[in-house]
């Protein structure tokens, strides 16, 4: 057998095609052990403890979400549009404290706007002592 | 043999289960809401003491009216009872009344400590007062007691009662506008320190804002000596020979109208100062 002969048979392909056909079994026995395994997961959680851990996982879950939704709708407050002729800065050049003192002075401006100095809504109660008869 | 459980019932259990917690989750911001306010909690069990005092004397008029008109023993003592249970209902108002104006100073924050101190004192001694009065009620008493009785809540109420109830609805007043007159000041002072590192760090010019802050500054003092006047007027309230408390009280507080046009201008003089120092930055 000459060097060319060797050098052909070993580049040509095998005729019966053996190393694919064992990757294809391999990964096929891979496969199946991992099928095997997450069906055995899920009838175990179908079937034991473990599916009531999930449920009350899921509630707790539950719960976090109302709550982030709750809280998320109590703190919006609805601002009225307010008239103003003094020109309004543009964001850009907004500094982050100059914007929390501001928002500080438009809270500070509704509660001036709210005083009620006569307390009219703690009006002493009025009585007709005239009882005798 | 291993007991089974339906499937159902499971699930029966944990939708009640996490119903429960539902529940549980919801009602703390039901609890949490009442620990909000003591105040508006004091002002509804008021408002509901007046509810009940007003059917309580509805149901008196009308006995007594039966009883006017047919003076029979049993209409006489359906009227006492209704009498009783009127004045009980009566006095009820007034103390509901009183812990509204307690709990409203507590909230005040522009009292200071002896300020509340002195006024809370004041209305805790009346507060017990008619406490004490109601429990001297007494199922058994005859009609002739209750008219006593109903006599002496009114003599009360007509002399040292309403000192007490104006001078805490002043202070409320007046804490109210010296509250907001501070937390003015405050972010003053912050729109100061703004403008004084900016000034120094060659950012901003001093002028106009130096002139600004005086003018700035002499609303502050106009606010003091408002403040100043209107607690001299309310001093008259103890005076001997002062006119009715509630008249003391409207000329007491009429400083605050001007107070209040005052405490406008200081915001709107802060927000364009503000707005300057943001244009210039």
């Amino acid at each position: 057998m000459t060097d060319i002969q060797n050098q052909s048979e070993l580049q040509s392909p095998n005729p019966a095609g053996e190393p694919n056909a064992d990757i294809i079994s391999k990964s096929k026995a891979f496969l199946s052990k991992r099928k095997e395994a997450l069906s055995r997961l899920f009838s175990e959680i179908r079937s034991r403890k473990l599916f009531k851990v999930f449920v009350v996982l899921l509630g707790i879950i539950l719960l976090i979400v109302v709550g982030t939704i709750f809280s998320v709708f109590r703190n919006k407050t609805v601002s009225l549009p307010v008239a103003s002729t003094t020109p309004q800065s543009t964001p850009e050049t907004e500094a982050p404290e100059v914007d929390e003192t501001e928002t500080k002075l438009k809270a500070l401006k509704d509660r001036v706007f709210g005083l009620e100095v006569y307390q009219r809504r703690l009006s002493p109660p009025v009585f007709d002592f005239k009882i005798s008869f | 043999m291993k007991k089974t459980v339906p499937r159902s019932g499971i699930w029966l259990r944990q939708t009640l289960t996490t119903a429960f917690f539902i529940f549980i989750f919801l009602s703390s911001f039901r609890v949490a809401n009442a620990q909000e306010s003591s105040f508006e909690a004091a002002y509804q069990d008021y408002v509901q003491a007046q509810t009940v005092y007003s059917r309580a004397d509805l149901d008196y008029q009308k006995a007594k009216s039966f009883y006017l008109k047919n003076q029979t023993l049993a209409l006489k003592d359906d009227a006492r009872n209704k009498t009783l249970i009127m004045l009980r209902a009566r006095d009820e108002v007034v103390k509901t009344y009183l812990t509204v104006l307690k709990s409203k100073i507590l909230e005040t924050n522009g009292l200071n400590q002896t300020e509340k101190d002195t006024v809370l004192g004041k209305v805790d001694s009346e507060l017990l007062w008619y406490k004490t009065h109601g429990e001297s009620y007494k199922d058994s008493d005859s009609l002739e007691n209750l008219f006593n009785k109903s006599q002496e809540v009114e003599t009360r109420y007509k002399t040292d009662t309403p000192i007490i109830f104006y001078d805490a609805l002043f202070n409320i007043s007046f804490g109210e506008v010296v509250e907001l007159r501070l937390d003015h000041e405050d972010l003053f002072t912050s729109i100061k320190e703004t403008l004084d590192k900016n000034v120094a760090e060659g950012k901003l010019e001093p002028d106009p804002f130096t002139r600004w802050q005086r003018d700035v500054d002499s609303v502050i003092y106009s606010l003091q000596v408002n403040e100043v006047n209107a607690k001299k007027e309310m001093a008259k309230l103890y005076a001997e020979g002062s006119p009715l408390p509630s008249k003391i009280f409207t000329s007491a507080v009429e400083p605050f109208l001007y107070s209040t046009a005052l405490l406008k201008q200081f915001n709107s003089f802060l927000s364009e100062l503000l707005i300057s120092i943001n244009t210039q930055l």
